[in-house]
């Protein structure tokens, strides 16, 4: 077939490095190079991580997006020949278009006995294509002959047809790189906007080029940028691109190692681009969003959404069963959401739009997020209450803080009292209760979409905190052996973490495994609404630990709060560059009440200490009193905010450790 | 540390059914006796595996599993897949789940799986494929009916028998086929059929074995690996195909014969330049084993480890000249590779294949394809070396517990034979700290700890020499002494003596605030720097004889300079418990004014012990955790 247009580009480079930095040539020092001279814990780095997307034009498919992609790794430690082996991600579904990685090429370099650099190229017989699921493809690139100390050059491109989506670009990874070079070219007729994210950021630099597509045969009505035509003549098109290049030297790893972490990509510096408007020639202008309200609203008027929260028939005979017994709109709200539970199981995919549709889902009881939550969402309407679909982005997909549909990959339900009182609703977990939601869904906040399409933000971290209510009564036998009572509440998220993790276990394997945690006896074990979702589970023991009491020199030391104490700072690290991320805010309370022993009396009790965070963030207190034959201690931890920003860390270590040192101070009794 | 298996692990364990019409199964969950129920998550119905072996090329292997699942943790036992590769063809493949009633809820054709490759992870390329379906259940107890029907020309590896597939399974009925009407000769092997409902109905020209109604088994710390304690049975054709290659063996000496003769033959050529270069290096090396370790040292920094299974190279060598250039391989290639680098200085050696990871024999008297990992054996007159090609790290003739004791097939020159890896026990996994801690008035220590490791002790701490000096200083607050607060490393010396296996780390360590001060009273733990503090779980009812595995002994002597405003007091008794499992004592003792001696010795002895010991077991290590936190009172002068 011959071609009928052809696309000439003109492209300038601006890419200053690429003077020094040539494919397939690395210099002597390279690979001499033992540390990485900045950061010396590194495995290995990007000597060079190039990377270039620009548009070109084919007659059959029209615009598509095109990604170079050279690397240059060196590897310094044997930990680091994992950056030898690559796997390219690419889009290959079943069935649509596809996207083509081609022109892999590689080499390693050493060095040989005389110190001269030697090259090994990768062959296309150590290339292999790897099918990872109905979608996904990979192309396994392993590079031959590479030791610590090599350097490995790699460049392939992608060809990808979605030409209304281009791949982010990711400034800062798990390992450092030296130079950093990604330029990112769009035709003028494509208007993204550019979301930062994350803790480190490189500034673009703007400037243009120019393009054009010739058509030598013949072009139709309508705009010569769509396919299939009918009149004869030559045309050449010139048009803009839109450059932006990104250019840094040395961009620090951000390693993922560190506690109380939801995503580590969510603090990676980086860029994701989201369209927001198309206009070709002679064409009328395609807007996508540009604000939050378009956002929601566009995903509102899509059929799997706003169409499927329309649909109400599939539910109509079985609804007047479901609200048999309920009055009130709290009720209602109960018993639907509790129906919508146990109907339609979760097919562990999140998703905004519905996947089988919720008559189906409805049918056969399985559905991802939104075809449980627009069911659950429309029903509550069906049943009179003030009910609305809320977006979410899932933990793992980044803060919305920027409008872009794909911002959103989650929905859940809001109801609304005439009081402003609200409630959020998740019936994709059997555990969820009203207002607590599973740790997923608690990123920031969410857009709540009105009938009317209308949007606003609705706070999705919770206001409640999660509350551990410990007390605990605990008498010395003259063995020195503790027998004691432990009366525990969980309640909000805490109550849905327990009722997750243990339900489904029994009872004998929850005994056993709070044995083990606390080295305890357990000799009695109740536990009260563990399923009755309403109310906080409460669980009761009768316990005897024989290596609480310690007797020195004729005198009994014990730890106030028993077995109940921190006795490890979670912070190791000196500082930290993301927030600690506690997923809600939470109160541990434990009231610990112990029984002097016949003939003891108190030497010393450690004293009282409350200390607290800046802004109201948290508060540690600890009181140990004498009580005639008791002793009483009351230890509260307390944090107010779910996310503790990392300017806050260094307070938030002492505070911690301040904390463990208190609560590690002992109780001393001596004979009367 | 990247070591992996051979690809043929794969297909161990996979369990395989009939389709058998005749059995009208009655798909409801109420029929489960409760006797099968109790401790269960998961009811094998019925299973059947038929087998019938068409020709010495041909394989047929139907499989019909009836599975109920009575609660979420149950999932994870309804397997629905099926394997297959270049000369595996499925013929059927269908799941059918019915609800609690025995009523069809969904019906799931070939179509409708999900076809993938079926790479392990470690993997960058295997021809391996799979098809699965996942399934997402509405409500407990459903019931699964899974059907498949392969074709395979490849008959060297007959699926096993393991009736029991796992812990909290109740099995109400196995049954597994293997029909022979060939002729050809076929060999068979049952393993731990005591105390199991097992039945043989085998006749002439057919192995038949069934189980049933077996309740489920709980899974208990300290028991017996699972393959020592599950019945099996497995079977061999002497005469096979294995991806087109045609072998014969009858036993150990003939399977290793053949493996040299059709697998392993012509993979030990290496370029001129590679020989020399190797040859170059031992030029001054005195003995066999100084060569043997210069050569080793050369392969672990030239390659890394990758797995590539495409063809027959699930079980064969990619060549040591590929390798060679390539500079990675599998367990195999690389294995392969060293043979042939040791082959250039002159220096026999044998390929041999293992059961990696959990510790697992091949079976001395029963030959088949076993194993799921290759390692080097160099004979060495009769002073057997043994190396693990796949790790960069590890030290030339020491095995770890990755390999270590058990038994292994040696393919030598004559043959195939059956040797014993090394065994690391007791004393000779030794870990002693020595440390001399200073204190300070307000309760401050500087110390100075030397903590030297060797045997498996040496082998759980290697790892940590490469880490960067951040990474490490964590992992010593973190992993090593995170019961000690406030602890900060001033210096940190890691020696990794790889000759002599032996680990040695030297660190100046302050810790603010370790000893309490109570008016005229300072309080100091005795064991600073290696407590331990784990306690076996309690069970209530013991069913599992108990295992030690490997055991070990820890030496620890930590000098004290007690702070100038205290004197030593009454100092406590020496602590000694002597038991089977193995020894405890520490002690304490004035040296002279302001010094004091804490020393410790503790044994833990490897070895197996009736359950009725377990609880016996588990209050010795119970005392020893509670006198590792012993502490000392001084007084104020």
């Amino acid at each position: 077939m011959k071609k009928t247009i052809t696309l000439l580009l003109f492209i300038i480079s601006l890419n200053s490095f690429s003077q020094e930095i040539k494919f397939g040539k690395v210099s002597k020092e390279e690979i001499n190079e033992k540390v990485h001279p900045l950061d010396s814990t590194a495995n290995a780095a990007y000597l060079y991580k190039y990377r270039r997307t620009y548009y070109s034009y084919n007659e059959n498919e029209g615009f598509i997006v095109n990604t170079e992609v050279h690397e240059r790794i060196k590897i310094y430690t044997k930990e680091g020949l994992e950056y030898a082996n690559k796997a390219i991600s690419y889009y290959k579904p079943e069935k649509g278009d596809r996207e083509k990685v081609t022109g892999i090429k590689g080499y390693t370099f050493n060095l040989d006995n005389n110190g001269k650099v030697v090259k090994q190229k990768l062959s296309n017989k150590q290339v292999f294509d790897e099918k990872k699921s109905k979608y996904r493809s990979y192309k396994k690139v392993a590079m031959p002959a590479v030791t610590v100390g090599s350097v490995i050059d790699l460049k392939y491109e992608i060809r990808s047809p979605y030409h209304t989506n281009i791949e982010d670009v990711a400034f800062q990874l798990a390992i450092p790189v030296k130079k950093y070079f990604t330029k990112i070219q769009i035709p003028e007729y494509y208007v993204f906007r550019k979301n930062s994210r994350g803790y480190y950021h490189i500034q673009a630099k703007e400037s243009f080029s120019n393009n054009s597509i010739n058509s030598n045969q013949k072009t139709r009505t309508g705009g010569v940028l769509t396919p299939g035509s009918t009149t004869f003549n030559t045309t050449r098109l010139s048009y803009r691109t839109v450059d932006n290049s990104f250019k840094a030297t040395n961009v620090p790893a951000l390693k993922d190692n560190e506690p109380f972490v939801s995503d580590i990509d969510n603090y990676r510096g980086g860029i994701s681009y989201e369209l927001s408007s198309i206009q070709f020639p002679n064409s009328m202008p395609k807007y996508y969003n540009t604000t939050w309200e378009d956002v929601s609203k566009t995903i509102y008027k899509s059929s799997g959404f706003g169409g499927e929260l329309k649909k109400t028939n599939y539910f109509k005979k079985d609804f007047p069963v479901v609200l048999e017994n309920a009055s009130t709109d709290l009720e209602k709200l109960t018993v639907i959401f509790e129906y919508v539970k146990s109907k339609v199981k979760w097919n562990s995919y999140p998703g905004k739009y519905t996947d089988l549709g919720v008559k189906k889902a409805y049918k056969e009881g399985i559905g991802n997020v939104a075809d449980i939550n627009l069911m659950l969402t429309a029903m509550l309407r069906e049943a009179g209450l003030n009910a609305n679909p809320v977006l979410v982005s899932s933990k793992n997909n980044g803060t919305p803080l920027f409008p872009t549909k794909d911002g959103f990959n989650y929905v859940i339900s809001i109801v609304e009292f005439s009081d402003n009182s609200y409630i959020l609703l998740d019936a994709t977990e059997r555990y969820s209760t009203p207002n607590v939601l599973p740790v997923r869904a608690l990123n920031w906040n969410g857009r709540k979409i009105s009938k009317d399409g209308n949007s606003s933000w609705i706070k999705l971290t919770p206001t409640k905190p999660a509350v551990l209510d410990q007390k605990l009564y605990a008498k010395i036998t003259p063995e020195n052996t503790i027998e004691g009572l432990q009366k525990t509440t969980f309640k909000n998220l805490y109550a849905f973490n327990y009722r997750s993790k243990n339900n489904k276990l029994e009872e004998d394997v929850v005994v056993t495994n709070l044995e083990e945690k606390y080295n305890i006896e357990v000799d009695e074990f109740k536990i009260l609404n563990d399923e009755t979702l309403g109310k906080p589970v409460s669980r009761t023991i009768k316990f005897t630990k024989d290596d609480l009491i310690e007797e020195i020199n004729g005198k009994l030391y014990i730890n106030p709060l028993l077995y109940l104490a921190e006795t490890e700072n979670p912070f190791k690290s000196e500082e930290r560059k993301f927030p600690v991320d506690f997923v809600t805010p939470w109160l541990d309370k434990n009231l610990v009440n112990i029984t002097i022993p016949e003939g003891y009396k108190v030497e010393f009790l450690p004293e009282t200490l409350a200390i607290g965070l800046p802004d109201n963030l948290g508060v540690f207190k600890f009181i140990v009193k004498q009580a005639g034959n008791k002793i009483n201690v009351q230890s509260i931890t307390q944090f107010n905010n779910a996310l503790i920003v990392p300017e806050y860390y260094p307070t938030l270590k002492k505070f911690y450790g301040s904390l463990v040192a208190k609560q590690a101070e002992k109780i001393i009794l001596v004979k009367e | 540390m990247k070591r992996k298996q051979l690809l043929f692990c794969v297909f161990i364990g996979l369990i395989a059914i009939k389709n058998y019409s005749q059995n009208v199964l009655n798909n409801t969950a109420f029929l489960i006796p409760d006797s099968l129920k109790t401790n269960a998550n998961t009811i094998i119905r019925s299973n059947i595996t038929d087998i019938t072996i068409n020709s010495v090329n041909s394989i047929t292997i139907k499989r019909r599993r009836v599975v109920t699942v009575l609660n979420e943790l149950g999932n994870k036992n309804i397997n629905l897949y099926q394997h297959y590769n270049n000369d595996t063809e499925i013929k059927e493949l269908s799941v059918k789940i019915y609800d609690v009633l025995g009523k069809e809820i969904k019906k799931i054709s070939e179509k409708k799986f999900t076809d993938v490759s079926a790479t392990d992870g470690f993997s960058l390329y295997s021809d391996a494929k799979v098809k699965y379906f996942d399934y997402t259940p509405t409500s407990y107890p459903y019931t699964v009916v899974f059907k498949s029907e392969t074709h395979s020309s490849s008959t060297g590896f007959i699926p096993d028998w393991y009736p029991i597939s796992g812990y909290l399974i109740g099995v109400e009925k196995s049954t597994y086929i293997v029909n022979n009407p060939t002729g050809l000769e076929i060999r068979k092997k049952e393993i731990n059929f005591d105390g199991f409902p097992v039945e043989n109905l085998s006749t002439e020209n057919k192995i038949h074995y069934e189980l049933k109604n077996q309740p489920a088994k709980k899974y208990e710390r300290y028991s017996l690996p699972f393959f020592d304690i599950m019945p099996n049975v497995s079977c061999a054709l002497n005469q096979f195909t294995l991806k087109n290659v045609s072998g014969e063996a009858n036993n150990w000496k003939e399977f290793g014969s053949w493996m040299q003769s059709k697998l392993l033959t012509d993979k030990v050529v290496l370029d001129e330049a590679t020989k020399s270069e190797v040859r170059n290096l031992v030029k001054d090396a005195k003995t066999d084993t100084e060569k043997a370790r210069i050569v080793y040292n050369y392969m672990q920094n030239k390659t890394r480890y990758i797995s590539v299974q495409i063809g027959i190279g699930g079980w064969e060598p990619m060549t040591a000249k590929e390798v060679d250039k390539l500079g990675y391989g599998d367990c195999k290639g690389l294995s392969n590779y060293m043979k042939a680098l040791l082959l250039s200085v002159g220096i026999a050696s044998n390929y041999t294949i293992v059961y990696a990871d959990k510790r697992r024999d091949i079976d001395t008297d029963f030959t088949s394809i076993q194993g799921n990992h290759a390692i080097l054996n160099i004979p060495n007159n009769g002073n057997d070396i043994w190396l693990e090609c796949t790790s960069q790290k590890v030290p030339f003739g020491f095995l770890g517990d990755f390999t270590d004791d058990r038994n292994v097939l040696v393919v030598t020159p004559e043959g195939g034979v059956i040797k014993r890896t090394p065994a690391y026990k007791n004393e000779t996994n030794l870990q002693t700290v020595k440390a001399t801690i200073t204190l300070d008035d307000n309760g401050n220590v500087i110390a100075d700890v030397e903590r030297i490791s060797k045997g498996i002790q040496y082998d759980r701490k290697y790892h940590i020499e490469s880490k960067p000096k951040n990474e490490l200083e964590k992992h010593y607050l973190s992993n090593v002494w995170d019961y000690n607060n406030n602890l900060k490393t001033n210096s940190i010396a890691i020696d990794n003596n790889k000759k002599e296996v032996v680990f040695t780390e030297k660190l100046n360590v302050a810790i603010d605030g370790y000893a309490t001060i109570n008016n005229n009273e300072y309080l100091v733990r005795l064991n600073a720097f290696n407590k331990f503090s784990h306690i076996p779980k309690r069970y209530r009812k013991r069913t599992q004889p108990v295992q030690i595995e490997r055991g070990f002994l820890d030496e620890d002597e930590f000098t004290f300079k007690i702070p100038n405003a205290y004197r030593i007091d009454k100092l406590p008794l020496p602590k000694e418990i002597n038991t089977k499992f193995g020894s405890y004592k520490i002690s304490v003792e004035k040296i002279d004014d302001t010094t004091l001696v804490y020393k410790k010795y503790f044994l833990l002895k490897a070895g197996t012990h009736p359950k009725q010991d377990y609880k016996k077991y588990r209050s010795f290590l119970k005392s020893v955790a509670r006198y590792e936190n012993s502490r000392i009172a001084l007084l104020k002068k």
